[in-house]
């Protein structure tokens, strides 16, 4: 999924000395803007897409929709997968005649329940007739883990990450 | 070394004979020629090939009803082959499942370097397998090539990409993907070959007896027909191994490479092949080496990059055949057609017409290679894609023929062009060929001296410039309707090949 999965930050303070204050939750901050290099049509949207550990049974979410040109309308969504819910904040809002380089948010909290799922967070734009969109997406909850590989040299010198069953 | 449709023939219609002997009311007048001397024997002519020229280079012949003999004409491309005392069309779509490095089945080798054929390697005292990188699987001999023999299938889980969705896993055969067996106590490759188009391979190799092995797919294709690697985010090879076992036995070994082991590198693999082939379907041989970067999470962009024949895909853009073979298609610009693309951040709306160019040349070829005229880049939510065969994306008739133009309205023009069977819009130039658009691309883009009209370096003007030149003047009404009433764009017709009336 695009960007770098965002893990959801363990809750730490569990065993804490008491009267000490638990850290405050990092946001984990997962971004996607036109590249300059890209060379697929892409929509002149940035989208940004925040999420924050409020306690283990939630996370707060911001998406952060920023269009690099004028647009006549913005659409800014999330996107859950059955694991994850919605428990405050809309799951998509509309935004008419946004110019360029002007951001647009949407905020929610998701409940995990102690489940994991990937957020997609989605930004539509028109360009030319073609309603375009980008999308970020997070992890939230306990990461996936990878599959075990292994890795060595074949015999023309390509390496090889192997999956194994 | 006999061909089976008329060595192996005799063996095996005597084998299985029909009851065609009795009641030839329906019988052709035209009596078939038994082959391998086995004239007079109707039986045995009942299921055969028909020897050249009787009835007809290529026909079957066998039993219909259980009393009658018909014949069958294998048409252009087909041939005749006799495999479990049947007589059989062998057609061009049973070459789907062999792919240029042919297939073995048991010591039978299939081939398809024209007309389909099939050969029994046994006649000779040879095996099927695998004899390089460039033939394939041949008929070798069983010598040297190694104490066991390991055979299998390859399939990697695909996710079926339509407009706004994926589907559900589906397996479908790894083609032409490298596979090897290794000592699995330190990882030396004991062999290696080539899957077959439909996935299978056979493979034979030395090993300690004591030893245990495992058989291993890498996302590569090593056949100078189909030079294409995928690497990872750090440069490895994705694979995919299959559990040890003991050397010489666990026959056969199936690997299926699931979705969740990485099957999105094959597919990126699979989307390099079918271009690969499609440009080789179109006169050009030698295909230049290309290697893939894809990576699950990675956030890269996807984007081609000259020089270094490098392809990088975005982490998302696994399953987006329609990216992916557009981004091939700036390969064929780049080793074998022509572009100026200044490149950047484009969304298809006006721009430069050498960008619109780039782009939508590239996305023509993406569509017309899938056969499917929607351009489509998944993502979490649906993702978005564009329709390109009923939307018009038009220029403006008052501007001159070096306006900024949308890359869809190319890919569009060019789709309808080449649309051929594919058309259901009823475009002007029904129906197309997309061989034709593809002759422009690689003949006049590319020949020296061409004229350069429009703005300077290659733009679409180019591109129609060169289609009179390739096909005359015979399509000059069409291509008007076409391009100036349905396109809107203000194409002169006075290019090099002349003016059209």
């Amino acid at each position: 999924m695009r960007g770098l999965h965002a893990f959801a930050l363990a809750i730490a303070g569990c065993s804490t000395a008491a009267g000490s204050a638990a850290p405050a939750p990092v946001p984990v901050v997962v971004e996607h803007r036109p590249s300059s290099r890209s060379c697929k049509p892409e929509a002149p949207v940035a989208v940004t897409l925040s999420t924050t550990v409020i306690d283990p049974r939630r996370s707060a979410v911001v998406v952060t929709a920023t269009p690099t040109r004028d647009v006549d309308a913005l659409e800014v969504a999330l996107a859950l997968p059955p694991e994850l819910a919605l428990e405050v904040g809309a799951p998509k809002l509309h935004f008419v005649d946004v110019g360029a380089g002007e951001a647009r948010e949407l905020r929610a909290i998701v409940r995990l329940d102690g489940r994991r799922g990937e957020l997609a967070a989605i930004a539509r734009v028109p360009a030319d007739g073609v309603v375009m969109a980008r999308t970020v997406a997070a992890w939230l909850g306990e990461p996936v883990a990878p599959p075990v590989t292994r890795t060595y040299a074949l015999p023309d010198g390509e390496l090889a990450q192997e999956v194994r069953p | 070394m006999r061909r089976l449709g008329l060595g192996l023939g005799l063996g095996f219609a005597l084998a299985a004979v029909a009851a065609c002997g009795d009641d030839r009311a329906g019988a052709p007048d035209e009596e078939p020629v038994a082959p391998d001397g086995g004239g007079g024997d109707d039986d045995a002519a009942a299921n055969a090939c028909a020897a050249a020229g009787i009835p007809a280079d290529g026909d079957v012949v066998r039993c219909a009803g259980g009393d009658r003999i018909e014949t069958e004409d294998c048409g252009d491309g087909g041939s005749c082959a006799v495999t479990g005392g049947t007589a059989t069309c062998l057609t061009a779509e049973v070459c789907a499942g062999v792919g240029p490095l042919g297939r073995c089945e048991g010591d039978v080798l299939w081939r398809c370097d024209g007309a389909p054929a099939l050969t029994d390697c046994a006649t000779t005292g040879q095996v099927c397998g695998y004899a390089d990188d460039t033939t394939g699987y041949a008929c070798v001999d069983a010598a040297g090539l190694g104490a066991f023999v390991v055979r299998g299938r390859v399939r990697w889980e695909d996710r079926p990409l339509s407009p706004g969705q994926l589907g559900t896993p589906v397996p479908v055969p790894a083609r032409g993907v490298m596979i090897s067996v290794l000592d699995d106590a330190n990882d030396t490759t004991l062999a290696t070959v080539s899957t077959s188009d439909d996935g299978s391979f056979t493979m034979r190799y030395d090993a300690a007896p004591s030893a245990r092995v495992r058989v291993t797919a890498y996302s590569r294709s090593r056949a100078p027909a189909r030079p294409v690697r995928v690497r990872n985010a750090s440069g490895y090879l994705h694979a995919v191994g299959s559990p040890a076992f003991a050397a010489g036995g666990a026959e056969p070994v199936d690997l299926l490479i699931t979705v969740t082991a990485g099957a999105a590198a094959w597919n990126a693999l699979d989307n390099m092949v079918s271009g690969m082939d499609l440009v080789r379907a179109h006169g050009l041989t030698a295909m230049s080496p290309l290697v893939v970067y894809w990576q699950q999470g990675s956030a890269t962009g996807s984007y081609y990059q000259g020089g270094s024949n490098t392809l990088q895909l975005d982490g998302d853009d696994g399953w987006d055949d329609v990216v992916a073979l557009h981004e091939f298609g700036h390969y064929l610009q780049d080793e074998y057609s022509a572009s100026d693309n200044p490149g950047g951040a484009h969304d298809g709306s006006p721009a430069d017409p050498r960008l619109a160019w780039g782009e939508g040349g590239a996305t023509w070829f993406a569509i017309a290679a899938r056969g499917v005229p929607y351009y489509i880049d998944y993502a979490a939510g649906g993702g978005w894609h564009v329709e390109l065969e009923d939307r018009v994306h038009a220029a403006s008739l008052a501007s001159s023929m070096a306006q900024n133009i949308s890359e869809w309205m190319v890919a569009e023009l060019m789709w309808d062009v080449g649309d051929g069977s594919l058309d259901t819009d009823g475009d002007p130039m029904s129906p197309g060929d997309r061989t034709a658009v593809f002759d422009v691309l690689i003949g006049y883009l590319v020949a020296p001296g061409a004229a350069d009209r429009g703005r300077a370096g290659v733009d679409l003007v180019d591109w129609l410039d060169g289609w009179f030149m390739h096909h005359g003047m015979a399509s000059c009404a069409a291509m008007r309707a076409l391009v100036r009433e349905r396109y809107r764009f203000p194409y002169d017709f006075a290019g090099p090949a002349g003016a059209c009336p």
